[in-house]
């Protein structure tokens, strides 16, 4: 090698990307230190969606807290409303309806889909392919309407209640459901034809920024990138809450179709996956669906014993946990968001070493990650 | 030649595998549209179209209203000033009811915490403004008696929209263009 | 096993590793396993064998907590300390644990874990930057969600937020009164909104 050729790389080339930037998924920033197109690091800077959730929580009651759980991330907020309201519930020791915890299973698996019609959309625009996004911000414009019928609002839901939910549904919702679903099942078939088995996509995706699955549990990956790893764990199935024992469904697992376990494509197959399971759930959940109430009856003013829970559920990006502590008083003492994005965001300095810059853009759609509920 | 005929191979997996995908895109030149082209070219306006459940900007329908100030307290986040006073010879009276839209996120907390249904999520969303200030709507114009809880008989319902409509004029009240005649009805 | 039986066993296995035994805390599982208590119970150990205890909970094969949910941070003005909780699960086992230590309020100081579970690494530059717990050998000790010149720790329950930051004001100004209103907003000859003649001043969308 040539002593010009030697001193090339020696030295770094430092590049902002973002927090503007249309691969970042809200408002979040990477420092790339880059010699040519090969990564040395990439350093994620986060916080500039921070709204102090987590310290406001300690200046609202606990029933209207629930609006602002919408808040902590767009795409997921009937989970955030489930696990606050379960955590609540948990504290209170108070039993839900059977009705209300498969309409809560209802909204959350329509919720999924609709989140995970967003991330393979955006993984496959970030690759270069901007038709799948509109097709699929099609598929998630329908379950937004049906929500809307539901709860009244498009993306806050403010569902899923203390103690209950909000709204009943009548059987002309569960007839546009159903209807829904079986359009659905075609689409996604079609999206394989469009996009998934596309050889370009398959090239972008396959083998690229693999996770090992000690990684993905040390750096506390959890749901679909970490089950894309090779872990066989869903807390619905693994940790059964909710009414989800009473229903059947498969948890899918990368198996590392298209290069090795744990590659960018197996973090899209696991999600085109789980969106079919969120259709066999939704329909085994409509066909139950009992009779009854929707709320339990909730004291007026809501006061827990002293206390603190820690309350897990499977969301869409996998587990989101509260750690809410009551003192006793109206209002929470403490609330801490155990989010996912949070954790698949600080494993992406981990894994940037030695990435392409185009493969970065791969890694961080396809680990689907989303700023607000980073910061919370 | 190996290396050779896996390339050559997967070129020809690309070609064929976006063949794929181009027919699925084509396929959509056959299918209706689903795209609307808001909002000049409606067939019916978008608020025709929201469910009942819709939860859009608030209003007031002080005929109904007790001053209870249920709203205010449930309200998380302050966007309600409501302003009971206690008149020497009228009695208690409703100074001020102001709902700042700009802030309020549509949770609706305070029409489930209303007794009689005074304060309501109409359907209107289209409140586009250059100045967040004129997003604070006040209700009351003059110092009024609050209503009773009972009215007998109860004061006839006004159309859902019409109260913050006269009080916040928006987009709706410009001329609205003409929907265009041929073609452009989409099915929603 | 019942809640209580594997509290029972982590307790007896990290007494095992650390000579001493760690205290039970929180709504303590009931022994029958009837029924469910109210809340968490926790383990807490001295804040001096504190990466001790989260290394033995990961490496003891009886325990092998291999995932840190969250590491959160609790302030108690009134008792003066600050708690540090940690969240743990064990994939192999499919057991939770709720680890606990305590600090002095003054001046919080805890030995990092970041080398025992990375995730905790953000988890420590978060309880760093909302509630001013040094880590001890934290590879990168920087504020995460604020910015580093920030005033103060936000999550402690005294702290006060500034009237601005950096020329900014941290508070949108005080609501217009309805009177003012009319004089100032839409029908004032601001050019906003609606216009007596039908046209559209503000030349917005609508053409």
């Amino acid at each position: 090698m040539s002593p010009e050729l030697q001193q090339v790389g020696r030295e770094e080339f430092v590049l902002n990307m973002g927090p503007h930037h249309p691969a970042t998924h809200g408002v979040l920033r990477f420092v790339l230190h880059t010699d040519g197109e090969i990564m040395r690091r990439a350093v994620p800077e986060v916080g500039y969606l921070h709204r102090g959730l987590e310290k406001l929580a300690e200046a609202h009651t606990y029933a209207a807290y629930v609006p602002f759980t919408d808040r902590i991330n767009y795409l997921e907020s009937m989970f955030c409303n489930q696990v606050w309201s379960m955590a609540v519930e948990r504290l209170l020791g108070l039993q839900v309806p059977r009705r209300a915890e498969y309409l809560r299973v209802i909204a959350c698996e329509l919720n999924r889909i609709a989140n995970h019609c967003i991330a393979l959309g955006s993984i496959a625009m970030d690759v270069g392919a901007y038709t799948p996004f509109v097709y699929l911000l099609r598929e998630r414009e329908a379950i937004n309407d049906l929500l809307e019928a539901l709860c009244g609002n498009r993306l806050t839901y403010h569902y899923v209640r203390i103690g209950g939910v909000a709204h009943d549904v009548d059987e002309g919702w569960q007839g546009k459901v159903r209807a829904y679903l079986d359009h659905l099942e075609p689409i996604l078939d079609e999206l394989h034809s469009l996009v998934g088995g596309n050889e370009i996509l398959v090239r972008r995706l396959g083998g690229v920024a693999v996770i090992c699955a000690s990684d993905a549990v040390g750096w506390g990956l959890v749901g679909p990138n970490l089950r894309a790893s090779g872990v066989d764990w869903d807390l619905r199935r693994d940790r059964p809450y909710s009414v989800y024992p009473e229903l059947s469904f498969e948890v899918p697992v990368g198996r590392g179709e298209q290069g090795q376990v744990g590659d960018c494509y197996d973090r899209w197959t696991v999600r085109v996956a789980e969106m079919r399971q969120s259709v066999r759930l939704l329909r085994q959940a409509l066909e139950r669906l009992p009779a009854g109430d929707i709320l339990a009856k909730v004291p007026r003013s809501i006061k827990p014993p002293a206390g603190e829970v820690y309350q897990p559920v499977e969301g869409a990006r996998g587990e989101l946990g509260l750690y809410l502590v009551s003192d006793g008083s109206p209002k929470p003492s403490r609330a801490k968001w155990r989010s996912s994005s949070f954790a698949a965001l600080s494993i992406v300095e981990h894994l940037s070493r030695g990435l392409m810059i185009a493969d970065l853009v791969a890694l961080i759609a396809s680990l689907d990650p989303i700023a607000p509920e980073v910061d919370r | 030649m190996g290396a050779l005929a896996s390339y050559l191979r997967a070129i020809g997996r690309t070609v064929l595998s976006v063949g794929d995908g181009l027919a699925v895109t084509f396929s959509y030149l056959l299918r209706a549209p689903v795209t609307l082209q808001y909002p000049d070219r409606m067939r019916v306006p978008v608020i025709e179209l929201l469910p009942e459940r819709s939860r859009g900007m608030l209003e007031v329908d002080l005929d109904l209203c007790t001053g209870c100030a249920a709203c205010d307290r449930a309200c998380p986040i302050d966007c309600i000033a409501l302003e009971v006073v206690k008149h020497a010879e009228r009695g208690r009276l409703i100074q001020r009811f102001d709902i700042d839209l700009g802030k309020c996120m549509f949770c609706g907390l305070c029409t489930e915490a209303c007794p009689t249904g005074a304060i309501r999520h109409s359907h209107e969303f289209e409140g586009g403004t250059g100045d967040v200030r004129a997003l604070v709507v006040p209700f009351v114009d003059a110092p009024r008696q609050p209503a009773k809880a009972k009215q007998e008989p109860p004061p006839a319902p006004k159309p859902l929209g019409s109260i913050l409509r006269a009080r916040m004029p928006g987009p709706w009240d410009r001329p609205r263009p003409p929907a265009r005649p041929e073609g452009g009805e989409h099915a929603g | 096993m019942s809640p209580a039986e594997e509290l029972a066993t982590c307790q007896a296995a990290l007494a095992g590793a650390l000579g001493e035994a760690p205290t039970v805390g929180g709504a303590a599982p009931d022994p029958a396993g009837a029924a469910a208590p109210a809340g968490d119970a926790w383990l807490e150990v001295p804040a001096a064998r504190w990466r001790e205890a989260c290394r033995a909970a990961r490496d003891l094969p009886e325990l092998g907590f291999d995932f840190l949910r969250s590491l959160a941070g609790v302030d108690r003005p009134e008792a003066g300390r600050i708690d540090v909780v940690a969240h743990l699960f064990s994939y192999r086992h499919r057991r939770a644990l709720v680890l606990r230590t305590s600090l002095e309020r003054a001046a919080p100081e805890l030995d990092s874990v970041a080398q025992v579970w990375p995730a905790a690494d953000w988890h420590e530059r978060e309880l760093w930057d909302l509630l001013g717990v040094r880590l001890r050998g934290h590879p990168d000790l920087r504020r995460l969600l604020l910015p580093e010149d920030w005033p103060g720790h936000p999550l402690r329950k005294d702290w006060q937020e500034p009237a601005e930051y950096r020329g900014i004001p941290t508070r949108r100004e005080a609501r217009a009164t309805a009177g003012e209103l009319a004089k100032q907003t839409y029908l004032a000859p601001r050019g906003l909104g609606r216009d007596p003649a039908g046209g559209q001043p503000d030349g917005g969308g609508g053409a």
